[in-house]
């Protein structure tokens, strides 16, 4: 069932996205929290944004959008779906 | 007259702040690092005002205490001006930030600080325009290089007592403007008191639920009726939909007062594409703490030693020819051990750690140590911003306690304030230095920090287990680099300086003396005695037990004490390897100083910080009976 889900989801999740890849974001996290926490600094729906760097051992992914660079938690990459530009 | 200084972080408040105040305000190229409100005095008109640096915030409703902080401020207390600090290179989301500031319509002007950056990315920005469309004052600066505060003054004096003007380039979308209109309405008519505008409260009303002073019910049943109907009609919740609004008219206003060219090409991608590195970041970040670990250790002996000598030779003309078996000399004698100790033994590795630790914070490094670290840190149950409180440990723990706000849950705060403490400060690096490395070498002080980081991580492992909760996940601005000045660099590191200088120095002077008497009259063998199960068990000198009282004031007074208590500023001719490096373990772990208590308790409550002493305590006894025994078991 929820492999059927997710295969229902527009586009791909952020985490999976190779490094050095523009995207476009599709949807975000649909909590409270994290939808404020990221709309602040700008990361939106249909928003573009380059996958600057991703570290190691499950670390996180630094996205440069809107001319600043945020990095996010691989945790939190996995519920932002993107679709590569 | 209050003026607050309010804007997203790493804006340049602090900054301003500074210049405009004297240095007063710890800045770093960290969002977050600003945690508290401070103030400064500045004169305008010929009168004094209070100029009020707000922690950075990216909205007055935020969810982490820094940004709550911000916003509760302003609401309770009476601000006069709101001086609007904006990243001009991040104008558009900045702009959000801007737009809810000026619903609280309050006398404000817009500072474009970092005017320089925005024009390497190619923005140019029409001040004239903008000013147009927000209806307030809007002023260009660059506050590093101290550059626009004429004008920024000028605006200033010419906007007390001059709200916001309206702007129809503002507007909400119609439904959204019409649901805030008749809420608005709404409480107007309760007439109920309340020093908030109406339209703030009825937006705020949209966006959280709640409202300052809407009592009546009825008012609250009608308002919620039609916040649920807006919010059933866009699919999305009330505080959604008001952000998407801010969100709209920033562009907007963006699109119609800044155009965007070709950046110019920057230097500072490139050293980014090292430094986040997947690789050849992690090597950078070693060689890093290594080379400021070598550094500081380095200068720091070599100042010592120098001093160490000549100060002991003044001291043998200065006390030529008296009798040393008085009370006299013995306060004579003590007075100059603590003031040699500040002199020769504190500041040789206090100014440079301090120095090389505000380079790291102004140029922008620390954010990407929390990206390189966050993998790690998440595997204890913590994420990459805990990284703050734990490298600002190093310097001092009380801001590493206070810098936990920032962190969004109780949890979180509590184990990064608990693994900052453990973190050697600078006081109890000073020990390690002045105690370990100077006695024992540089090898053996090096080992000591690497098991310090294992037992914080470990610390932070136990503690994850314990407490488990799943930690919400960083999400966090990697702010651009920044070149450092050195006058800011100097300003940081006397800031911190002068704390030891009129605080900690004294204290160690009049330790130094209390002791002396102590020993003088005999007072301390009872002390010593009542220690002596713990100092036993710890394997160290019998003496020693009056020392650890004396830590507990600051960690400092241990080394002065320690000469004090042995009869000798030789440690090494009284101590044997194992208790020199026993006793420093001790110290390093064992609690914190009383300030880090009182301020660990302001930020997790006392039943949490008495665990955590009672855990440090113990972890302290434990590392350093381990050692003991390694000790006893080598050959």
């Amino acid at each position: 069932m929820a492999a059927k889900v997710a295969a229902r989801k527009p586009g791909v999740s952020l985490d999976r996205v190779p490094n050095n890849t523009e995207i476009e974001i599709v949807a975000l996290p649909n909590d409270v929290e994290h939808m404020r926490m990221l709309g602040q600094l700008g990361i939106r729906e249909q928003e573009r944004a380059h996958v600057r760097a991703i570290a190691p051992l499950g670390g996180p992914i630094l996205l440069e959008i809107g001319g600043s660079a945020v990095a996010i938690a691989r945790g939190v990459a996995k519920r932002i779906r993107v679709r590569v530009i | 007259m209050r003026i607050a200084l309010a804007g997203q972080p790493n804006c340049g408040k602090s900054t301003i702040l500074n210049y405009v105040a004297g240095y007063r305000s710890e800045t770093a190229n960290f969002p977050g690092s600003s945690v508290k409100v401070t103030t400064g005095n500045i004169r305008l008109n010929g009168f004094v005002a209070e100029l009020v640096d707000l922690p950075g915030t990216y909205t007055l409703t935020g969810s982490n205490r820094a940004e709550s902080i911000a916003g509760e401020y302003l609401l309770d207390h009476k601000i006069d001006l709101i001086v609007n600090v904006v990243d001009a290179s991040l104008l558009c989301r900045s702009l959000e930030l801007t737009l809810e500031l000026r619903e609280l319509s309050i006398p404000m002007v817009v500072c474009l600080n970092m005017a320089d950056d925005a024009v390497r990315k190619g923005i140019t920005i029409d001040g004239g325009r903008l000013s147009e469309l927000l209806g307030v004052p809007v002023v260009k600066t660059i506050a590093r290089r101290g550059e626009g505060f004429d004008k920024l003054f000028v605006a200033i004096k010419e906007t007390i007592g001059v709200p916001p003007a309206e702007s129809p380039a503002l507007a909400w979308d119609k439904d959204v403007e019409t649901v805030v209109d008749r809420i608005e309405k709404m409480i107007r008519n309760a007439g109920d008191e309340s020093p908030y505008p109406d339209k703030f409260r009825a937006i705020r009303y949209l966006e959280t639920g709640f409202c300052y002073s809407i009592r009546a019910p009825e008012i609250s049943a009608q308002a919620l009726k039609l916040k649920t109907a807006i919010e059933r009609k866009r699919g999305r919740t009330g505080d959604a939909i008001v952000m998407g609004e801010r969100h709209d008219v920033s562009l907007r206003v963006f699109e119609q007062a800044a155009t965007v060219g070709k950046p110019q090409s920057d230097i500072r991608n490139k050293v980014d594409a090292v430094v986040t590195h997947p690789v050849w970041g992690y090597l950078v970040l070693f060689g890093l703490l290594i080379g400021f670990f070598w550094a500081i250790f380095g200068i720091g002996s070599h100042i010592e030693a120098f001093l160490q000598a000549h100060l002991a030779s003044g001291f043998d003309q200065l006390s030529r020819g008296m009798n040393q078996h008085t009370l006299g000399f013995t306060l004579f004698k003590s007075a100059w051990d603590g003031l040699v100790g500040g002199a020769a033994i504190v500041l040789p590795y206090l100014v440079p750690f301090l120095f090389g630790l505000a380079v790291l914070e102004d140029i922008g490094y620390l954010p990407r140590v929390a990206y390189l670290m966050d993998g790690l840190l998440h595997r204890i149950g913590l994420h990459g911003t805990s990284m703050l409180p734990l490298i600002l440990g190093y310097g001092c723990s009380v801001p590493a306690c206070m810098a936990a706000r920032i962190l969004p849950s109780r949890r979180d705060r509590f184990i990064a304030s608990v693994l900052a403490i453990l973190v050697p400060c600078s006081a109890r690096s000073n020990v390690i230095f002045a105690l370990v490395a100077f006695y024992l070498g540089p090898w053996w002080a090096l080992a000591i920090f690497l098991l310090n980081i294992a037992i914080v991580i470990g610390s932070g492992w136990m503690m994850r287990k314990i407490w488990p909760e799943v930690s919400p996940g960083m999400v966090l601005e990697v702010p651009r680099y920044q070149w450092p000045r050195i006058s800011i660099l100097l300003s940081k590191v006397w800031l911190r300086l002068r704390e030891f200088i009129t605080l900690c120095w004294p204290l160690l002077i009049g330790g130094s003396v209390v002791l002396a008497l102590a020993n003088y009259f005999g007072w301390d063998h009872a002390i010593n005695v009542a220690l002596s199960p713990l100092t036993r068990l710890l394997g160290l000198p019998f003496a020693v037990g009056t020392t650890l009282i004396f830590g507990l004031l600051r960690k400092e007074l241990t080394l002065i004490m320690l000469a004090q208590a042995l009869g000798t500023s030789h440690v090494n001719t009284v101590m044997t390897t194992a208790q020199i490096v026993g006793y420093t373990l001790f110290i390093t772990f064992y609690m914190p100083c009383l300030s880090t208590v009182a301020a660990l308790a302001k930020e997790v409550g006392k039943k949490l910080t008495t665990y955590a002493m009672a855990y440090t305590f113990a972890l302290a006894v434990l590392v350093c009976v381990i050692a003991r025994l390694v000790a006893v078991a080598l050959p």
